[in-house]
């Protein structure tokens, strides 16, 4: 009898369970030509793009073919890093932040909060190692973890504060493995930089009063700064002094992609690439026609990149054309 | 009435007073030659779609905020390839003006580089920025023409307002259904010359400008244009039905009276039409082609029966009331049924379906006065000279060769194969028949042919430009400043993308999209903002920025379409659409939202694909039933009525098996095809079934019977078969394409009916009466 109790109990909670429907993302035929923002590398040719609708796309070929995964969520997803091949986390609007141990084949929602409508959402995550991360986002949001996503504890970062602004909008997180340095960029000029791994931070002096949407430390050590309506930034002291970089363009650029040797590749709205074989102290404009914004992209072979963006996965060549299908 | 009192009542009064009978036939012609004279044009947008239908409902309660799907797109290219030049923006300029200028033309929603509601609003470091994409300052130079370059793409009207390759610039405008200064029915075809006018003008200005104009006012315009052309094909027909009516009748009086009676027949069927308040459109302008082509055909059996009874010996006054009262009953009956046949297709619900039922069956109404009563007065007029009757009797003896091999196939061993043969047709035909499509097949406007300057203007842009016309409005009816409702917004924002996932769609456009594209806008541009905003405050605001005229939402922001972009307007890509939104609907209930179909070019196409696909059937049992009533009340027989339903029903199902095969669609153009070849059709059975029932009942064997049949009428049935199938195979050249689908089909079933008549008809009949 008692038995058959904890049986029947058991079939009830599993009713209860599947009564209340979690969200999850919708798989879509056409996902992969929807607004993806983020794209990580594994080893094997392995991708994860993430975007818009909790869409979370995997190619075993370099971006040949996709298949989408179902996410615990249905919010826009804003960013995506992996610890090795197979532990690697997502985040996104609404405080999303989602956690895979099987190279990104299956997603578990570690932290969300829907109803924080001052902080709607993360903007960027960065993991030192499996367990030491960092998530930020929208009005200073700062979510930092020491157990690998178990638990996220909300840091206010007063040090931070604008006394005029409050908190901007942290959009990227930038790391110097030689020097142990985070950097941290955001909106309306913010450049922060972080030694002990982002418990304690102090801004550094902006070289532009306009926003940042990305910030990125190149395989020769140096610094790159970039954001609103096309502005470059690029520092060999750690941020001390920077040099403006003329872009010709007034498209806001998104991120950086490392193409081997001193080549560079940026990537910006409006369809813009810039490219640079001196490790970005000059820069060429490339316009591309179809004019979509891209937001990030990943190297994957001699002459491709795999990019992401506003319609979705592009595979293109380093003179910014499609590949042929 | 008894037979031979019928014969008194027409022999005492018609005959008797022959010259009043003349004298009232006159009057009456040419008070109706009159009213004939001011017949008008009509071509409302309305009488084409099915207004009852629930679609339609969507579409006449949104009509006037969303401009329904009546727009028109004038699109200037420059052939060197490249619109960043002085000239061409002049002339842009003139082209905005001049359609603004156009009276019906909804003034602010007009949109081009040059009107007040293009503006451009970009992102700078302090917030946002905008104003008009042409400044002020803007003088044409070099410099200001870069500065509009720049603001084209920076308000994102690339593919939209200019081409995608840049060689072409748009100019679009919404007509109002009436006419705001007039207070009128918008004049379409007025409106589509006066867009013709523009073309040239401009063209003749500039050297370098090509103008590619499309919408439904400027199709309707050329759609008229090309049923121009039916005056010469109506000449064409009438010399050659005028000729084979000279050499079937040996005499120019005879050949001469069914075709002035058939044209008097034109006359007031067009001059009853103009008293009735209807005017003639593309589709009914085909109504007197039949008329006259009917007329014709049952003079012949007038004039047939008139000749005989002369060439016997009559006088001609006895011999016309001798025909006359012949042919009185079986002619009545023959004329009915084409006028029951018409009026089954006012079963359809759509209202140019629907005067085409009316003018048709006013047509051959007409007919039963002028054929039955009119004629044979004149021809007791008729004066035949000696060598009348030889003639007559040496035609004959010609055509006796080809009775006998015809009434062969009454024979029982013939009739078998006959039958097997025709049932093997029937397998085939339905297997072929079940595969016919309903609604437009191919791109461009159905009504025209390809390579008609209109679908050519098609597809210049829909090629340049990434605006397609094939769009279907879903209409998202929430509560009032649903648009500010997060809620509202994400569940509209889930069904678009549920459609803009389907493989027949292009593209998909709603507020929801401008919404979270203006929300990114707030946050400098940054794609990772690209989401609806959850806060109603947030909604409000990214929502004040979208111009009410853009056609998203109405000014309470309660009614929200999803414009669908779709490949093509095939019936199979509409299908998809509707079907997942219905699906959707059913998988997705929500109490906020309800996602009503349809509006735009395609959601209309939707409705009329439904009503088309919904009245087929009971369009075919209605008219079946009406024949099949006819037939049993004037032969009072099953197997007579059998005998002559069998074979058209054959017909029937080969002509939807020859649709399948030259892919032609049912649309509203085809559907009245069957319902009018049916109901003209039966009139071959009835004219020799009538007869050959008589020997039959005399005794004679069915091959016999039917020899005997033919020597007497056998001559007006090939002859009513031909001339009918001239008088609509003429409209296989014309310039529109669904009346030349509608000329091929009417041919097809006018000449196989004929045949059915006369080679399956009779072995059917050796089956049914046995003995």
């Amino acid at each position: 009898m008692a038995k058959l109790l904890i049986k029947l109990s058991l079939f009830l909670c599993l009713l209860g369970t599947s009564g209340v429907s979690a969200e999850q993302s919708v798989i879509a035929a056409k996902a992969e030509q929807s607004l993806l923002i983020d794209i990580a590398q594994l080893s094997g040719d392995k991708l994860v793009a993430v975007g818009e609708r909790g869409h979370i796309l995997l190619s075993n070929d370099n971006g040949e073919s996709w298949q989408q995964v179902v996410a615990p969520t249905e919010s826009t997803l804003t960013a995506v890093t992996f610890i090795d091949d197979l532990t690697g986390f997502a985040v996104g609007h609404q405080q999303v932040i989602l956690k895979t141990i099987d190279g990104g084949e299956t997603w578990a929602l570690q932290y969300q909060n829907k109803e924080d409508v001052i902080f709607p959402a993360l903007m960027d995550v960065w993991f030192r190692d499996g367990g030491w991360g960092v998530a930020v986002g929208a009005y200073g949001l700062y979510l930092h973890t020491k157990d690998g996503g178990q638990s996220w504890e909300q840091m206010p970062l007063a040090e931070l504060e604008d006394p005029d602004f409050g908190l901007p909008h942290f959009y990227s997180m930038g790391y110097d493995g030689k020097n142990n340095r985070l950097f941290m960029a955001g909106e309306l000029g913010f450049i922060a930089v972080s030694e002990d791994f982002g418990e304690t931070w102090s801004r550094l002096e902006s070289p532009y009063e306009g926003s940042f949407f990305h910030v990125a430390v190149s395989n020769s050590g140096s610094l790159h700064l970039m954001g609103l309506r096309g502005h470059l930034f690029r520092s060999e002291d750690q941020g001390e002094t920077w040099d403006a970089i003329k872009t010709n363009s007034q498209a806001s650029i998104n991120s950086m992609i490392e193409l081997g040797g001193s080549q560079l590749m940026y990537l910006g709205v409006d369809g813009v690439l810039l490219f640079s074989n001196d490790d970005g102290k000059t820069v060429r404009k490339i316009q591309r026609q179809d004019r979509n914004g891209l937001m990030a992209g990943v190297l994957t072979g001699v002459n491709s990149l795999v990019v992401v963006g506003e319609k979705g996965v592009n595979r293109i060549g380093l003179d910014g054309q499609n590949k042929e299908q | 009435m008894q037979q031979s009192a019928l014969n008194h009542f027409i022999k005492n009064t018609f005959f008797k007073y022959r010259v009043l009978v003349l004298v009232v036939f006159t009057a009456v012609t040419l008070g109706m030659l009159y009213f004939a004279s001011q017949l008008k044009v009509d071509a409302s947008f309305e009488k084409n779609i099915p207004l009852e239908h629930p679609y339609m409902q969507t579409y006449l309660k949104h009509q006037e905020e969303f401009g329904g799907a009546n727009r028109i797109l004038i699109a200037l290219e420059d052939t060197s390839g490249d619109i960043f030049n002085e000239d061409f923006f002049k002339a842009l300029n003139k082209a905005t003006e001049k359609v603004t200028a156009i009276s019906s033309v909804n003034q602010p929603q007009v949109q081009s580089l040059f009107t007040p509601n293009t503006r451009y609003i970009e992102v700078v470091e302090d917030g946002l920025e905008g104003g008009p994409v042409i400044p002020a300052t803007f003088d044409g130079g070099q410099e200001s023409l870069e500065t509009v370059r720049k603001n084209v793409l920076k308000g994102g009207f690339v593919g939209r307002l200019v081409a995608n390759d840049f060689s072409a610039a748009m100019v679009s405008a919404q007509l109002f259904s009436v006419d705001p200064n007039t207070k009128e029915q918008t004049d379409f075809i007025a409106v589509s010359s006066q867009l013709e006018q523009i073309r040239t003008e401009l063209e003749s200005d500039y050297p370098n400008l090509k103008v590619h104009i499309i919408g439904f006012s400027k199709m309707i315009g050329d759609i008229s244009n090309g049923a121009q052309d039916v005056l010469m094909f109506f000449g064409i027909a009438f010399i050659i039905t005028a000729i084979l009516v000279y050499f079937y009748s040996h005499s120019i009086q005879l050949s001469i009276l069914p075709l002035l009676t058939s044209v008097v027949a034109v006359i007031w069927q067009l001059g009853l039409l103009t008293l009735l308040g209807f005017g003639i459109d593309p589709m009914s302008i085909l109504v007197p082609f039949l008329v006259f082509a009917i007329g014709v055909s049952h003079g012949v059996q007038m004039i047939n029966a008139v000749g005989k009874n002369v060439a016997g010996g009559s006088t001609p006054l006895d011999a016309s009331c001798a025909a006359c009262c012949r042919l009185f009953i079986p002619g009545m009956v023959a004329l009915l049924s084409d006028t029951v046949g018409f009026l089954t297709l006012l079963l359809i619900k759509i209202d140019i379906i629907k005067e085409l039922a009316v003018t048709a069956s006013i047509g051959v109404a007409v007919i039963i006065l002028t054929n039955l009563i009119l004629l044979p007065v004149l021809l007791s007029y008729a004066k035949f000279g000696k060598s009348f009757s030889k003639r007559v009797t040496k035609g004959a003896e010609k055509q006796t060769f080809l009775w006998r091999k015809l009434a062969s196939f009454a024979q029982p061993k013939a009739a078998k194969v006959t039958v097997l043969v025709a049932a093997v047709l029937a397998i085939g035909g339905v297997y072929f028949a079940s595969e016919m499509k309903i609604g437009d097949l191919h791109a461009g406007a159905p009504a025209l042919r390809a390579d008609s300057v209109y679908n050519k203007d098609t597809a210049f842009i829909t090629d340049r430009f990434s605006i397609g016309t094939d769009v279907i409005s879903v209409m998202a009816e929430t509560k009032v400043d649903g648009c500010t409702d997060y809620t509202i917004m994400k569940t509209i924002d889930d069904f678009q993308w549920h459609l803009q996932n389907l493989s027949g769609v292009q593209s998909t456009l709603s507020i929801t999209s401008i919404s979270k594209v203006l929300n990114a806008g707030f946050f400098e541009g940054n794609l990772k903002w690209k989401v609806l905003p959850r806060e109603t405050a947030t909604l409000a605001q990214s929502i004040r920025y979208i111009e009410t005229s853009a056609g998203l939402f109405d000014k309470d922001c309660q009614y929200m379409p999803i414009m669908v972009f779709t490949n093509d307007h095939k019936a199979s890509t509409i299908e998809q659409v509707v079907s997942a939104v219905k699906q959707y609907k059913q998988d997705n209930p929500s109490d906020l939202v309800d996602f009503k179909l349809a509006m735009g070019p395609v959601g209309v196409m939707a409705a009329t694909n439904e009503a088309v696909e919904a009245a087929q059937y009971p369009m075919l049992i209605g008219v079946y039933i009406a024949v099949i009533l006819l037939c049993l009340i004037s032969f009072r027989s099953i197997r007579s009525t059998l005998c002559i339903i069998i074979p058209l029903a054959l017909v029937s199902i080969l002509a939807q098996a020859l649709m399948t095969w030259l892919e032609i669609g049912l649309t509203v153009a085809t559907l009245p095809v069957i319902a009018l070849g049916v109901g003209i059709g039966v009139d071959y059975g009835i004219y020799i079934f009538s007869r050959m029932l008589d020997f039959i009942r005399e005794g004679d064997p069915i091959s016999e019977a039917f020899y005997k049949t033919l020597n007497l009428t056998g001559n007006a049935v090939f002859f009513t078969g031909i001339t009918l199938a001239i008088g609509v195979s003429t409209w296989m050249l014309s310039a529109l394409k669904f009346q030349a689908d509608m000329g091929i089909l009417l041919t097809f079933m006018f000449l196989f009916n004929m045949l059915g008549a006369v080679i399956l008809l009779p072995a059917l009949a050796s089956f049914f009466y046995r003995r």
